[in-house]
């Protein structure tokens, strides 16, 4: 599980996909979580799982499974 | 494939080894994290990694960039307008509505999984033109790519790609090569026959000639020709099975065998002027058999299979001796 900070960024590639500007320098597509976490430029704390074995169409960097945020 | 992510999968990668193995060029998208890394599968040896460029011919915002892309494509930038049309330059595409699966659209993309189609696309193009080996697909679409404005190491692999010069180079060069091998195979025919032919003769053949190697592929530079005939006249026997059966039926052993000048022989053996037509015609047929035989990658289609091997020798014999027969007779009426 891991425990990343940042910035709640939406980018209109790919039709649309949602991204986490970690404060660790790593640019995360953000997968699952509710609604009001997919706000541009929301500041929060993500509570997940770097996922190994999964792809999609956005491919602008490592899918972050949510589990909680705040 | 328009779809990635940043891990390599054993399984992934074993099914593009598959697919490779068995004929398929796999190409995909690089990847959109603008960074200097190639998403998987398109980081995998087997597959055509393509970036995306904007306009004015420079790699979007967007694109994985690098040494390790192969090809270059437009993927679309909707930040600029720099065509002036007064939209957004994406890449204009019917699809399922954004958010509403239940509908379709046609909207502006932007992203390296819209530069990746045009590469696929090419290529298709391409292979209907009966280049299918993988390998020799490649070569053309690289070797035909533009040249960037930057240096190519940057991020454009072979540079960018130009589905027109691509096209106009398999059609081009590979007919004046199969109608040179052609000619040889005629000029051997009438060298065995030791006897110079009439020029009557000599242009019915040259006629059949060509109707069974290259077609008449010049002919579309020059005039057009109506689209229900132009693939039967622009291309040669040996490209006929791509419009009955599909590229995927291409090198069909029915079409790559003395079957077709057999039967024109048998029909039409009797009057001079058509018997010399298809004396040429399998002179034309023959020199495509014993080319893929000898030159493959002049036909850009392999025949790997042992049985297939010898299939094309004894009817590329068969359609030689056929020929020389068909010359002969004239000596004897």
């Amino acid at each position: 599980m891991n425990r990343i900070k940042g910035k709640v960024r939406y980018q209109d590639i790919e039709g649309g996909i949602w991204l986490l500007e970690g404060e660790d320098g790593v640019q995360y597509q953000l997968h699952g979580g509710d609604r009001s976490l997919y706000q541009d430029g929301r500041k929060v704390t993500v509570q997940g799982q770097v996922a190994q074995d999964m792809m999609g169409i956005g491919m602008a960097g490592p899918l972050l499974e949510v589990k909680s945020y705040e | 494939m328009s779809l990635g992510g940043p891990f390599p999968s054993k399984v992934l990668a074993d099914a593009c080894n598959y697919a490779h193995r068995k004929g398929v060029l796999i190409i995909c998208a690089a990847g959109n994290s603008s960074s200097s890394w190639v998403s998987y599968p398109a980081a995998y040896p087997v597959c055509v990694a393509v970036s995306a460029v904007r306009y004015d011919k420079t790699l979007a915002f967007y694109s994985n960039r690098g040494r390790r892309i192969d090809i270059a494509a437009p993927g679309g930038d909707m930040n600029v307008d720099q065509n002036g049309d007064g939209y957004k330059d994406g890449v204009l595409q019917n699809t399922i509505a954004i958010r509403d699966p239940s509908r379709e659209d046609y909207s502006l993309f932007q992203g390296t999984s819209m530069a990746s189609p045009h590469v696929a696309g090419s290529a298709a193009l391409v292979m209907s033109l009966g280049v299918t080996n993988p390998w020799e697909v490649k070569k053309v679409l690289f070797s035909t790519a533009q040249t960037p404005p930057e240096e190519r190491s940057k991020g454009y692999g072979a540079g960018i790609l130009n589905a027109n010069s691509a096209v106009q180079r398999v059609v081009l060069w590979r007919g004046v090569k199969k109608v040179l091998i052609a000619l040889f195979f005629l000029v051997a025919l009438f060298l065995l026959r030791k006897k110079l032919p009439r020029l009557i003769t000599s242009l019915c053949c040259g006629t059949g000639l060509l109707a069974g190697s290259s077609g008449f592929f010049f002919l579309p530079f020059f005039t057009e020709i109506p689209a229900p005939v132009a693939p039967f006249l622009t291309r040669g026997l040996g490209d006929w099975d791509i419009f009955w059966l599909g590229a995927q039926a291409h090198g069909h052993p029915l079409f790559y065998s003395a079957f077709a000048p057999l039967i024109l022989a048998a029909l039409f053996h009797k009057w001079r002027i058509p018997r010399a037509i298809v004396a040429g015609f399998s002179a034309g047929v023959a020199s495509v058999i014993v080319s893929c035989l000898f030159a493959p990658s002049v036909m850009g289609h392999s025949f790997p299979l042992p049985i297939e091997k010898l299939w094309l020798l004894v009817n590329g014999i068969a359609c030689f001796g056929l020929g020389l027969s068909l010359v002969s007779k004239e000596d004897k009426t």
